[in-house]
């Protein structure tokens, strides 16, 4: 099984851990979700803070979940939590890259929509 | 926030307070504002709980759908692995079946030089002994024999790699390496020279024949693995020292195990034998010596039953003619003898003109049973002397044999 404790390694921008990937192309501005993100609540907390910052720099953000095959429910109220710090900001324009083939994306993905009106939802 | 401000906190707690501090509209302003902010974030919260646990429930039911697929996986496997084990489990041990199907490698073609030890049986006379015989018969003497020889090769963690008719190709040391199976081989060819008793008294129980068994065993390098296509492949052993333990055996009498000398050093002082030889078996440059064993000492001690045989000597000795063989080609000279006496183990001595060179191969054929050949192999000569082992005993000699009267 994999070890969700290990510390997850690589920059702020970059980070790594065992069987997960979550990485910001900076140029085209967007967050790479990639493996299985299994982590507990405390331990996204450098992917929530690499959310933020990159919100912060720019309104305009793209999220690619399309190589997330795995995603725990820790995982998504991280992220609807993001959706509800973006609507507060407001002026935000985040576009989510999904796959319908990965089943989950299809049913919570789209739910992003109900804490952030604007978001737009594209699945493959 | 509304509930950090000391004068709401008063309010909460004082109805009287609360009043006052309402009345006043730039407070009550504030409050409302306060309240819909509350609200907000309490709807937020809402829709985050009810959101992550439909999450929840999305990935617990995909996780129920694997769950089932993985029962009907574990169902499915388990009777291939238990056809694998009836189809390949009658050949090799649990352990052997058990570490190739843990081991994916254990399933891939190709193969690897190792050195192992290979054990090869084989029923002295036996298509001799078939001739008098139905089919079913063959069939039930093949099935006690192979069954009692499985059953030792496997308490010594041999591997079956072949039936081939009444003969046994074993291996020690594959697919499961051992550090020790010169000395597991060695034991476990005494081991099955002892079982020969007790499947000699089986058949008798079913009317059937005894039968004599010869084992030559050889320790050399040779190529293991899984050998075929991939719809055939099974796991084998090739090489030159496959084919030289098969003509090790060749020498050997009933009851005998002969080994080589590659086995024999393995052992070193834990070997216990009669002696050795020399041979110069076809297709080998170099002469071979060959050792003929009779015990092991140490861990897998096992020694042979010594039978003492009393000669029966014949009141009238028994003119014959013989033919010293070259391999299975019966071209050779025909030349007389007489048989003077026989024991129990297949024995029999003869008077000759010539000296005949020890562990010759010999055809006879009786005066009194014309038509009716017989193999022996010389196992002690001397100067118009020799005694031959019959590798194959026609029922009608050993009857004729039994039936001639003894001298007194």
């Amino acid at each position: 099984m994999t070890d969700t404790t290990t510390r997850p390694s690589g920059s702020d921008t970059d980070i790594k851990g065992p069987g997960y990937r979550v990485w910001f192309d900076a140029p085209a501005r967007t967050v790479h979700f990639e493996g299985v993100l299994r982590l507990s609540t405390s331990e996204y907390k450098p992917i929530e803070d690499l959310l933020d910052r990159v919100l912060l720099e720019s309104p305009a953000l793209g999220l690619r979940m399309t190589e997330l095959q795995f995603l725990n429910s820790s995982g998504i109220n991280m992220l609807y939590k993001f959706a509800i710090a973006a609507r507060k900001k407001g002026e935000t324009e985040i576009k989510v890259h999904g796959s319908s083939n990965i089943p989950w994306q299809g049913k919570s993905l789209p739910n992003l929509k109900k804490f952030l009106p604007t978001i737009v939802i594209a699945l493959d | 926030m509304l509930t950090d401000d000391p004068r709401w906190q008063r309010a909460l707690a004082d109805p009287d307070a609360a009043a006052e501090l309402l009345a006043d509209p730039g407070a009550r302003a504030e409050f409302m504002a306060a309240v819909a902010a509350l609200q907000a974030e309490h709807d937020d919260l809402v829709l985050l709980h009810d959101s992550t646990l439909e999450h929840a429930n999305e990935i617990e039911e995909q996780l129920a759908v694997k769950i089932e697929q993985v029962e009907a996986l574990v169902v499915e496997l388990e009777l291939r692995n238990t056809f694998i084990r009836q189809v390949f489990g009658r050949h090799v041990t649990d352990e052997v079946v058990n570490t190739l199907l843990a081991s994916p490698e254990g399933r891939q073609l190709g193969g690897e030089r190792r050195t192992l030890t290979i054990l090869i049986s084989d029923l002295r006379g036996f298509s001799t002994l078939c001739e008098g015989l139905g089919p079913e018969q063959v069939v039930a003497i093949l099935n006690i024999y192979l069954g009692a020889m499985a059953d030792v090769i496997g308490e010594y963690r041999g591997s079956i790699n072949e039936f081939i008719g009444d003969a046994i190709l074993a291996v020690f040391g594959a697919p499961v390496p051992q550090d020790d199976h010169p000395e597991r081989a060695v034991a476990c060819a005494i081991a099955m020279q002892r079982a020969m008793g007790r499947v000699n008294a089986e058949l008798a129980e079913h009317g059937l024949p005894a039968l004599e068994m010869g084992i030559g065993v050889h320790t050399g390098e040779v190529v293991v693995g899984n050998i075929g296509s991939n719809r055939r492949a099974k796991y084998g052993v090739v090489g030159r020292h496959v084919n030289l333990t098969s003509r090790i055996e060749s020498y050997t009498v009933g009851g005998q195990v002969l080994i080589s000398e590659s086995a024999a050093r393995a052992l070193g002082d834990r070997l216990r034998t009669r002696g050795c030889f020399e041979v110069r078996p076809k297709g080998v440059r170099e002469p071979i010596t060959i050792h003929d064993v009779t015990g092991v000492d140490g861990p897998f001690a096992i020694h042979m039953i010594e039978e003492a045989a009393e000669w029966r000597v014949l009141a009238e000795p028994q003119p014959l003619v013989f033919t010293a063989l070259e391999g299975k080609d019966t071209g050779g000279q025909e030349f007389p003898a007489l048989l003077v006496a026989h024991d129990e183990r297949h024995n029999a001595e003869l008077r000759v003109a010539a000296s005949l060179p020890l562990r010759a191969d010999l055809k006879l054929v009786l005066a009194a049973l014309p038509g009716v050949d017989a193999y022996a192999k010389v196992v002690a000569a001397g100067p118009g002397r020799a005694v031959v082992r019959f590798t194959a005993l026609p029922r009608a000699l050993q009857e004729l044999l039994d039936s001639l009267p003894a001298r007194a």
